[in-house]
């Protein structure tokens, strides 16, 4: 098994180094740099601004700078950012907390939310309970994220006043007391609900698929005609069956809510990773970018193999392939 | 013995295109969704071919903010533009968009699948670890990325759509050639010497044809739900080219939002209405697809 996880982070190397490659590259294509605006300045002559870019290397041809760049994102600096003159890895750092809340609460009402539709779904099959639930993913699926957003943030926050529009926290209190995290948190839920509502669709078609086959399965009928409860039957048996690979599919899960919350994050002026990563575009901050890009990269390949892992750990039919 | 010479009485199988609408015409809700659609395309085309585009698109401040009825059947935006003609026309652009997009994405995909599915061996080895290699990239970033590189114009923006909108149709398609291929028609056509491309296009593809065009509609209503949400976060079309996002990027505002919903609301509803209608009618043809799966 651990010849496997060593040759997939092995093959990991090449394609993070060909994925920054390809980032610089587009990076070094772009006009302008953040300096650009300077010129109107009453502080600043062309020469200082020819002397910045000087300074921070932005004339070398952007192969020189590939190189330089990948030697300090070895040792974990991910460099400087242009525009908020402070480490790369400080700037990110500051909004890597919000956006993990944001992904965990995210999880967290997925799994509240589908485990139980997909059971009732399940054992109801057919039942108008089931059919309500089956319409329900395919809102979910077919439901463009940003639309659904900017509806909740009208009806949520704007119509019922429920929930803050705006922002992580409220900004009257103070860090470290109980208001403060409880504001933290009710700032958190209208987007994470909104996030989880869409993302539930995957576990729930699992589960009544799952116990849907397993109704017609040996196991299960002979379990029936042992006379087993019905209910043991389908917490003992069939449950224990499935369980595996949704809790399997909390890495892949995670980093697709970690990647994917740009949507959600710009919709509810959500200050985490994802605005800072079209703040920095628009800056043509390219440190962090580049920084964002990378981490999200990792972010989901490491996912996949968690997941790929927490399978080989738990079901011994794959762990010997 | 004349009875065993006699060709066999052959049975045609329903055409692709005959199964898809069975079923389809039985699922009335399906149905219902196709015809709605249709009605939205035709309005939208016909609508735009008649409004001056031009004037719709002038600003004029003297009537900005009217609320609907009053000279305006759904009011007037922010400078002053009918909200129901720039919904036409936005529409109609949207739409434009999302099919080309959505059509070149598949062609690479299916061909993409189709090869790799087909061929095996090496050709699909290659072609895996690419598609593995584009699949950990961050896809709606480096959308962004790219179209802030190419800025400008509504091709290099369609173009950057295309980039990424083709891997999950790749990797379906692949999926469901492996399953033909393993199949005793394709080893008997094998047998007698078909050539492959013969088999691929006369054989496999007719049998694949439901779910190609499942994946054409599915990818038609998630391009425009992706070009929606570029818009409304800054980094969609140019502006000249009005789009249903852009209506709503305009309104998304605490005062706009709250007081003043029909410069936003009709543009998310119609948004809605179109993904919502191609998916259900995408679903239906992916039934189709699948014989175990069709209600008829």
């Amino acid at each position: 098994m651990w010849k496997t996880v060593a040759r997939r982070l092995l093959i990991l190397i090449p394609q993070l180094l060909a994925l920054s490659l390809v980032i610089f590259f587009f990076a070094s294509l772009m006009p302008g740099d953040p300096f650009g605006g300077l010129m109107f300045e009453p502080d600043f002559t062309l020469d200082d601004i020819e002397a910045l870019r000087e300074a921070l290397g932005l004339n070398r041809h952007w192969v020189v700078r590939y190189v330089e760049w990948l030697r300090n994102v070895i040792v974990g600096d991910l460099g400087r950012s242009l525009v908020h003159a402070r480490p790369v890895v400080d700037v990110i750092g500051e909004r890597a907390g919000n956006t993990l809340r944001l992904s965990l609460l995210s999880l967290v009402f997925i799994y509240i939310i589908a485990i139980p539709l997909g059971i009732v779904a399940g054992r109801r099959k057919d039942t108008f309970v089931d059919k309500a639930i089956v319409f329900y993913t395919f809102f979910a699926l077919a439901m463009p994220t940003v639309i659904f957003a900017v509806i909740n943030l009208w009806i949520f926050s704007f119509r019922l006043r429920w929930f803050p529009f705006i922002g992580s926290v409220d900004v009257r209190y103070i860090p470290g007391t109980l208001d403060f995290h409880l504001s933290r948190l009710r700032h958190l839920i209208l987007p994470a609900l909104t996030a989880a509502l869409l993302g539930t669709v995957g576990i729930i078609n699992f589960l009544r698929t799952m116990i849907i086959d397993s109704e017609s399965s040996d196991f299960v009928t002979t379990a029936r005609s042992k006379g087993v409860p019905e209910r043991v039957i389908y917490n003992k048996h069939i449950l224990k069956n499935a369980s595996l690979p949704i809790v399997a599919g909390f890495g892949p899960a995670i980093a697709g809510l970690i990647g994917g919350n740009i949507f959600i994050e710009m919709i509810f002026s959500f200050p985490g990773m994802g605005g800072l990563f079209v703040s920095s575009i628009q800056t043509r901050d390219w440190p962090v970018a580049n920084g964002l890009i990378l981490i999200f990269a990792i972010a989901t390949v490491i996912g996949i193999l968690l997941g790929d892992l927490f399978m080989m750990i738990l079901d011994p039919r794959i762990r010997i392939r | 013995m004349d009875k065993v010479s006699e060709p066999m009485e052959k049975i045609n199988a329903p055409s692709p295109l005959r199964v898809i609408w069975r079923e389809l015409y039985n699922d009335k809700l399906a149905l219902f969704c196709l015809f709605l659609f249709i009605v939205i395309v035709g309005t939208a085309f016909i609508g735009a071919a008649i409004i001056d585009a031009g004037e719709t698109l002038n600003q004029n401040l003297s009537i900005r903010n009217n609320p609907p009825g009053d000279g305006f059947l759904l009011g007037t935006d922010i400078a002053g533009r009918p909200i129901l003609q720039m919904l036409i026309i936005g529409a109609r652009n949207s739409l434009i968009i999302s099919i080309l997009v959505a059509f070149f994405a598949s062609v690479i995909g299916i061909v993409f699948g189709l090869v790799a599915g087909f061929y095996g061996g090496k050709v699909d080895d290659i072609l895996m670890r690419i598609l593995d290699f584009l699949t950990i990239i961050p896809t709606l970033m480096f959308t962004i990325v790219m179209i802030v590189l190419l800025e400008g114009t509504v091709l290099n923006f369609g173009l950057v759509l295309v980039a990424f909108a083709w891997l999950g149709t790749a990797r379906f398609m692949r999926m469901m050639t492996l399953q033909q291929g393993a199949m005793d028609y394709v080893k008997a056509s094998k047998t007698l010497g078909t050539r492959n491309i013969v088999i691929i296009f006369r054989e496999v593809v007719p049998n694949i044809v439901p779910a190609m065009t499942m994946m054409l509609t599915l990818t038609v209503a998630s391009t425009m739900g992706i070009e929606t949400g570029l818009t409304i976060i800054g980094f969609g079309l140019p502006p000249d080219t009005p789009t249903l996002g852009i209506m709503i990027s305009r309104a998304l505002n605490p005062l706009a939002m709250t007081s003043r919903p029909w410069q936003w609301a009709p543009a998310a509803l119609l948004i809605l209405a179109m993904v919502l209608c191609i998916n259900y009618v995408g679903q239906a043809i992916g039934r189709a697809s699948d014989a175990r799966r069709r209600r008829v």
